[in-house]
């Protein structure tokens, strides 16, 4: 279950977020999902896979190991690349090789987004809880929904962490309307 | 409603108070149904709007089953306090997250369940507002206001209108009750001015004119109406005093007239005194005069006789001795006291009429006709060979005086024998006729030498003789005689005559019942 919501929070993730090329990209270019190292999601991606994100198909690419041939080659194809446990030694040579680019980095371990990664999941209470660190997106050139940053439960940005909450204020100030 | 027995003011009044009320009313609830209107409307798209903004706010929230956040965003509509329930649900219809303003009460379980549940309680605006995550549905929001406030807003507004009508009644009232006055005072003025006029009946008051319009001319045509009524007034008590005047001249006149009428009166009343002393006097004298022609006739007859009767004697025993002079005088003196004999004794006769009359009964005239034939006046008729009384028809019985019946006609018959002609055969017919009801006519003809009509009246006159003793001889009494008896019996006498041919006389005299009835009989 746990990677069922895992997979459905990568498909939303890439809903709340916008790439660069976005508005350039040939609709036909499918969004390919890189997941690299053990491959925890089993047939979570079934579903997933058969929908379409902004008129553009998915294709999930699995990497077994980041030391394969061609591991580096087929990462920077990909928009988002998820991390898993099994892979955490590789962490700091992937954000090193994706640093800068338009690539969504998701891990699932500790301290991954101080190491430079985007979004983290963590486990809180047996619900699947995410954190991201905002600098890391902005020098990837990612632009992040406030609600997903809102929904985040630790936000890095500028070397801070904090946790907010908009809506309340927004809906504070239309009252009056 | 206005009532019939309201004054003109409070009818006035109440039509003022009527149309301002009901125009307030009017407009107080078209003004609170299109407030109401719009305020849900604005409430609507109030609702509509928060819903867009949940729905945005709640995307996240929802594509991450984080429904934590999706309470605190939902919580955040406590600041809207007309919003009693919020609920979003998944793709699926799945309740998500729920928002009760009412904290005790249950959360409704399920969209559909939550508008039901409200649309029954009928007011409450339930908006659906889906939630898109790229052109995908992935949930929904519900908000469900109520209509609290719009009650609420409602109620303020009608007590708002109830206020201004009150208050604009109250105000209206004293504007109605000055305003009315501008159409009212003329015609209350009117009304009293005809009341006083109605009640004093004095015509020389007038309404007073205060307006230009309608009112203003009735009041002038009652004016004119009053000026018309004093006029005619006036004229009428001046043709009354007039009358009144005139009664009293005319009265004054014809007291006058009936006191003169009654000095009049009085001086006939005197004068038939007088007259009937005279006429009493006359009667008086008039009956010594006939106590005295009688005495002197009856006591002249006497010594009359004696100078006829020893005359006679005388001229027997002188008969030898005298000469043919002498027995001439001597006639002459016979003959004289003969005819003076005669004359007393007709005197005599026509005193007699009153003097010595008998008492009225039945005479049979046929009877006296036949005894003066064959009595008194046989030796007439047998004097003249073929002279004639005839009685053609049956005479009456009438009633009367049998001896003057008999004197009356006994003189007319004879009168009608005697003037003839010479050598005429005297004719005489009898005839009766009916006169009056009581009285009957009777006709004595003749074929004598007649009479002119100057002396018709004359003839009754006594001592009148038409001619002269050598042609006809008489006394000049018998008609006089005549005309005296049928007085007597309350008849008139009179005659037609034919000179050369002969004479009728005629004369009335009462009939007896039976006869007249008999007479009737025959006549029938």
């Amino acid at each position: 279950l746990e990677y069922k919501v895992k997979a459905a929070c990568l498909y939303n993730f890439i809903k709340f977020i916008e790439w660069p090329d976005d508005k350039t990209s040939d609709s036909s270019t499918p969004i390919t999902i890189g997941i690299l190292g053990e491959d925890n999601f089993g047939t979570a991606f079934n579903e997933i896979t058969s929908r379409k994100i902004r008129d553009r198909n998915l294709v999930v690419k699995k990497i077994s190991d980041f030391s394969a041939e061609n591991a580096k080659p087929e990462l920077l194809k990909c928009r988002l690349v998820f991390v898993s446990t099994s892979q955490r030694q590789h962490t700091g040579e992937v954000i090193e090789l994706l640093r800068n680019k338009p690539v969504l980095l998701v891990g699932e371990n500790d301290g991954f987004i101080e190491a430079g990664g985007i979004i983290n999941f963590v486990m809180q209470d047996n619900k699947v809880c995410f954190e991201i660190n905002a600098d890391s997106a902005e020098e990837a050139q990612l632009k992040m929904a406030s609600q997903l940053l809102r929904l985040a439960k630790r936000v890095i940005k500028s070397g801070k962490s904090q946790s907010s909450n908009a809506v309340g204020i927004m809906l504070q100030n239309m009252r009056g309307a | 409603m206005i009532g019939f027995h309201m004054t003109i003011r409070r009818k006035l009044i109440a039509v003022m108070m009527f149309v301002c009320i009901f125009a307030l009313a009017t407009a107080g609830v078209a003004f609170v149904a299109w407030s109401l209107k719009m305020y849900r409307r604005i409430a609507a798209d109030n609702l509509t709007i928060t819903a867009s903004i949940i729905a945005n706010q709640t995307r996240a929230a929802l594509a991450f089953e984080d429904a934590g956040d999706a309470e605190k965003t939902l919580a955040s509509l406590s600041a809207q306090p007309s919003i009693v329930a919020a609920d979003i649900s998944t793709r699926d219809g799945k309740q998500f997250v729920s928002y009760s303003r009412d904290k005790q009460k249950t959360a409704p379980s399920d969209a559909n369940g939550v508008q039901s549940d409200y649309a029954s309680r009928g007011d409450n605006i339930v908006i659906h507002q889906p939630i898109e995550l790229d052109g995908e549905k992935i949930g929904t929001v519900t908000l469900i206001s109520d209509v609290s406030q719009v009650r609420r807003m409602l109620e303020s507004c009608m007590r708002i209108v109830g206020c201004v009508i009150i208050v604009v009644s109250v105000l209206g009232y004293f504007i109605a009750s000055r305003m009315q006055r501008y159409i009212s005072n003329p015609i209350l003025s009117l009304a009293e001015t005809a009341r006083v006029v109605s009640k004093d009946k004095d015509y020389s008051k007038r309404a007073v004119r205060i307006s230009d319009d309608e009112t203003g001319i009735l009041i002038e045509a009652f004016n004119e109406m009053l000026d018309q009524v004093q006029i005619s007034q006036a004229e009428l008590i001046e043709a009354k005093a007039n009358l009144e005047e005139k009664v009293r001249e005319r009265t004054q006149a014809l007291t006058t007239e009936v006191h003169s009428r009654k000095e009049a009166q009085m001086r006939l009343v005197n004068m038939n005194k007088d007259l009937a002393q005279a006429i009493e006097k006359l009667e008086q004298s008039n009956q010594q005069l006939q106590e005295f022609a009688y005495v002197a006739s009856h006591d002249l007859r006497e010594p009359l006789r004696k100078i006829s009767s020893f005359g006679r004697l005388l001229q027997d025993s002188l008969q030898n001795k005298l000469t043919d002079d002498d027995r001439e005088n001597f006639e002459f003196m016979i003959d004289g006291a003969q005819r003076m004999q005669l004359m007393i004794e007709a005197l005599l006769t026509y005193s007699r009429v009153t003097t010595h009359g008998a008492e009225f009964r039945p005479v049979d005239l046929n009877l006296i006709v036949e005894q003066l034939r064959t009595l008194e006046l046989a030796a007439k008729l047998e004097e003249i060979p073929g002279s004639s009384i005839d009685v053609p028809e049956s005479l009456p019985v009438i009633n009367g005086d049998p001896v003057q019946m008999r004197q009356l006609l006994q003189n007319l018959i004879a009168n009608g024998m005697k003037y003839q002609p010479k050598g005429a055969v005297p004719k005489i017919i009898v005839r009766a006729s009916r006169e009056a009801e009581n009285m009957v006519k009777i006709e004595v003809e003749d074929n004598g030498i007649g009479i002119k009509e100057e002396y018709y009246n004359t003839v009754f006159t006594m001592f009148r003789r038409l001619h002269s003793r050598s042609e006809y001889e008489g006394t000049g009494i018998g008609l006089a005689v005549c005309k005296r008896i049928v007085e007597r019996h309350n008849g008139k006498i009179g005659l037609t005559s034919n000179v050369g041919k002969g004479t009728t006389f005629w004369f009335t005299v009462p009939c007896t019942e039976p006869v007249s009835a008999e007479a009737k009989a025959a006549i029938a």
